[in-house]
């Protein structure tokens, strides 16, 4: 839409009656800007299969939205979930990982290693609105026009969901930090890491696991993570009471104050003061990201 | 996220290749060499089309001299094509592989879009991300290992005994061990090869087929004095990577450590046992497989050179119905294997001309699927047996019962198109080939990584990793295959091998995951992600305290350079070099825009 039409459009609109007008107005204005966001998508290859369907896509001259910026790895096993997120916290509209197929790839597992990560990096993702950002496929070194499928694909999906929030939304930068504080710490990363061995060979006691229990265990592990994250994260800032959390947290005060209880226990939050009958709290032995 | 490094550390030599008229037109190499050029953050840019010509060099020495540049930066190829090639280049002017870039400018720039200003925009992004992996990379010196100059060969039938006989002839001491009680394998268990159309198995040949003169001879593998033969024995355990392993050998009385720097795995195959396919009833003493078809024609030349009549198993009788049964256990999605032989079509028809030659009175059919025959000859061969009279029959067989005191074939002829019913009273069965039991083991202990179907792989992508795993796998090892390609395989092993230890010291690659013993709290997590078992846990004491600990750590010869474990790592004590997160997150950064 050119200049000139917006001009010329509130005549026509004296007529529209005001509930259908805003949304006419709403609709002009993402359309305006889907014309002209060119999103940044960082894309995360392994060098054995997608990279090479990469080059495979180039050579076969099948053209695909520029906009995807390569970074290689040797394989999707390397790809941190941890990346993923400082990449969409330094302002990428999307991240797009791919690996070979399963029972392709070139170090035997490694693809399945990823796609562990990568599902829990998902469920995180989910928590902070910001799971439709991140993609990951398999390409294989031969299907070049499947990668250029797949990267016109996600571009247009991130199209649609318009620019990355991050530079602008302060909320959707702090549960980001938040979610890269989760995925850094310790004992959540041993979990994810043990994941695919538990599935395929049971537990510590030889007892088999249940793909569905085990998410749902998953699910609930990765709530509390990342509610405890947001504390710390929150802490950090400066002291905070419980109330004060609840206003950036997604969860209801009784939910924060148990999690609060249970990081004092572990020394990573204290109490700092009082503000009215309400104890504020920071956070202890603990550094920003 | 570790720290950051933003500072310009290297001198960078960009060098962006004019390739093509596309390139020329597109991106004009020169005037983004001349964008890009930035003396002051030492990048020093050029676009020239000596670097694609055949001097170049002499050229790009020059460059390296005026700019006293530290890493090459390569605007064009990518590096899955033509990385060896430029790292090859930089060692020339003493540059570390590790820092030599290569951007894909033409496969993943220029013939992704048509826009001018968007492949430029593209290039520039692409340069500015292969700068900064330069930049942010681990100084690492290159790894040497000291090569033993000693081979051990696992399993001794003709590739084995191949690979071991050219190795000692190389000069290299060879430990050949042998499961069994002798040497030779199947191949030593066959009365004769096919196709044999230039052989005469009437007395013209020196040889019997067994020491053909074409494979391997026991008796010179045997007295060869580099050649140390442990019969009876087995690998019980594997330490260590290309250039020193320790391994650990059972032999019936003693148990011995051997040092050697490379190792050939030579373990064959097994046939497929059709006592699982009770259709065929398998427990009749005249339902035999080739092999066992082998023996009768054996024991039969041996009792009398006269060349008597083969007798069945069962009474002892001449049979009138031999019938070959192609496929049992392999091209099958229920027994044995789905994979193709390769060698049975070859063999039953040998076999089959044989018999038929042997008893003209006598049917013989093949009852086959497709006939598969990847040999020279082949074609010769099969046309021999139809001339001769051997019956070509289409179809499976699907039943087979015994029916006073001979044996009924249920089968579809698909040629009729019909059921169809038929007596026999021999029926050969051509059976498929299986792993070795045991190859799942030994593959854990020498960290390689298995085929679908159960077989240590073969690496035909990986050729610049090949140096790195010091194991070469030949003959049935690596699949199902027939007696020369066995051979062959051997021999080139034996090449191979000499070509890499001959250089005393072997250079390890650049990209390798390495532990950080502070961070490391021992838990083991890697150990369970590497599958080349390259990391392992080592137990440390405490000096002060007394205190025990483990510890991970990487065996560099071991190691792929996939990366898993630096990402897996939940202390994050693991970096991967060439791939470290300094790396990777100065990439992103780059990619992600700079919002922030």
């Amino acid at each position: 839409m050119t200049a000139e039409e917006r001009i010329e459009e509130p005549e026509t609109m004296d007529e529209v009656p005001e509930e259908e007008k805003e949304e006419v107005e709403v609709e002009a204005k993402a359309e305006t800007e889907t014309e002209t966001f060119e999103p940044s998508i960082v894309g995360i290859l392994c060098n054995w299969c997608s990279y090479a369907g990469a080059d495979l896509a180039g050579i076969s001259r099948i053209q695909y939205p520029p906009n995807i910026r390569v970074v290689r790895v040797m394989c999707s096993g390397r790809v941190d979930p941890q990346l993923v997120i400082y990449t969409l916290l330094e302002g990428a509209d999307g991240v797009l990982a791919l690996g070979c197929h399963p029972g392709d790839c070139h170090y035997q597992s490694g693809n399945l290693e990823a796609q562990e990560k990568f599902e829990a990096l998902l469920k995180v993702l989910r928590h902070t609105g910001m799971d439709e950002r991140f993609q990951y496929e398999w390409v294989s070194a031969s299907e070049g026009a499947r990668f250029a499928e797949v990267v016109r694909g996600f571009t247009d999906h991130i199209r649609s969901l318009g620019p990355s929030p991050v530079p602008e939304d302060d909320i959707a930068r702090f549960r980001l930090r938040a979610a890269l504080r989760e995925v850094s710490d310790f004992r959540l990363r041993w979990l994810i890491g043990r994941q695919r061995n538990i599935q395929e060979n049971g537990d510590a006691y030889g007892q088999e696991s249940d793909r569905e229990k085990w998410d749902l265990v998953m699910d609930k592990v990765l709530r509390d993570q990342f509610i405890r994250a947001q504390i710390i994260e929150r802490t950090l800032e400066g002291p905070a009471s419980v109330e004060d959390m609840a206003e950036v947290i997604d969860a209801d005060t009784v939910e924060i104050f148990r999690h609060v209880q249970r990081l004092r226990i572990t020394g990573r939050v204290a109490i700092a003061g009082h503000r009215g009958h309400s104890p504020l709290y920071r956070a202890t032995g603990v550094e920003a990201e | 996220m570790p720290g950051l490094r933003k500072v310009d550390r290297l001198k960078k030599l960009l060098l962006i290749l004019p390739c093509d008229e596309e390139m020329e037109g597109l991106l004009d190499p020169e005037s983004l060499a001349e964008e890009m050029n930035d003396p002051e953050n030492w990048v020093f840019a050029r676009s020239d089309p000596r670097l694609c010509g055949p001097d170049r060099s002499d050229y790009i020495a020059d460059l390296v001299k005026e700019t006293e540049a530290q890493a090459i930066i390569v605007g064009g190829p990518s590096d899955r094509t033509h990385g060896s090639v430029w790292r090859q280049e930089a060692s020339l002017v003493g540059i570390p592989p590790d820092r030599v870039e290569l951007v894909p400018l033409v496969q993943q720039c220029i013939y992704v879009t048509d826009e001018k200003d968007a492949a430029r925009r593209r290039a520039k992004i692409m340069i500015e991300s292969a700068l900064a992996r330069v930049d942010t990379g681990i100084d690492r010196a290159v790894e040497r290992v000291k090569a033993m100059q000693a081979v051990l060969v696992i399993g001794g039938g003709v590739a084995g005994m191949q690979a071991a006989w050219d190795l000692a002839d190389f000069g290299r001491q060879v430990y050949l061990v042998e499961r069994t009680g002798e040497l030779g394998g199947r191949a030593h268990q066959l009365s004769r090869t096919y196709p044999t159309q230039d052989c005469k198995p009437d007395g013209c040949c020196p040889q019997s087929c067994r020491d053909c003169q074409f494979t391997p001879r026991i008796d010179l593998v045997t007295s060869h004095p580099l050649i140390e033969l442990l019969l009876e024995s087995e690998v019980r355990s594997v330490k260590g990577g290309i250039g020193g392993y320790q391994i650990e050998v059972h032999s019936p009385e003693t148990s011995r450590l051997l040092e050697v720097g490379a190792i050939v795995v030579a373990t064959g195959n097994v046939m497929f046992d059709a006592g699982e396919m009770g259709e065929l009833s398998p427990w009749h003493p005249d339902v035999i497989s080739f092999l066992e078809l082998e023996k009768l024609i054996d024991w039969q030349r041996k009792e009398d050179r006269a060349w008597e009549p083969l007798r069945r198993p069962s009474d002892g009788k001449v049979p009138k119905n031999i019938h070959f049964l192609q496929c049992v256990g392999s091209r099958d999605e229920h027994h044995g294997t789905i994979e193709c032989s390769l060698v049975c079509c070859t063999y039953a028809v040998g076999q089959a001309k044989d018999l038929k030659d042997m008893l003209p009175d006598a049917t013989v059919a093949i009852h086959y699927m497709d006939m598969r025959g990847p040999y020279r000859g082949f074609e010769r061969h099969y046309l021999e047996a139809q001339e001769s009279g051997v019956l070509f029959m289409r179809g499976r067989v699907v039943e087979i019962e015994p029916d006073n005191g001979n044996l009924m074939l249920s089968y579809e002829d698909i040629d009729i198109g019909e059921p169809v019913t038929m007596e026999a009273d021999l029926v050969v069965l051509s059976v498929g080939q299986l792993p070795t039991p045991g190859t799942a083991e030994l593959a854990q202990m020498l960290g390689v990584p298995l085929d679908d179907d159960g077989y240590i792989g073969e690496d035909n992508t990986t050729y610049s990793l090949w140096d790195r795993r010091g194991v070469y796998v030949v003959g049935c090892a690596a699949g199902p295959r027939g007696i020369r390609y066995s051979v062959r395989d051997g021999r080139e092993a034996a090449l191979s091998i000499d070509a890499v230890l001959r250089r005393t010291q072997i250079e390890l690659a650049d990209n390798i995951a390495e532990v950080d013993d502070e961070r490391c709290v021992g838990c083991g997590q890697c150990v369970e992600s590497c599958e080349y078992g390259a990391v392992t846990l080592e137990e440390r004491t405490d000096l002060q305290t007394g205190r025990k600990y483990r510890v991970a750590i990487v065996d560099p010869r071991r190691c792929w350079g996939c990366g898993n474990c630096h990402a897996t790592c939940p202390s994050t004590a693991i970096r991967l070099s060439g791939f470290s997160d300094d790396q990777l997150v100065r990439q992103v950064e780059l990619a992600s825009g700079g919002h922030r």
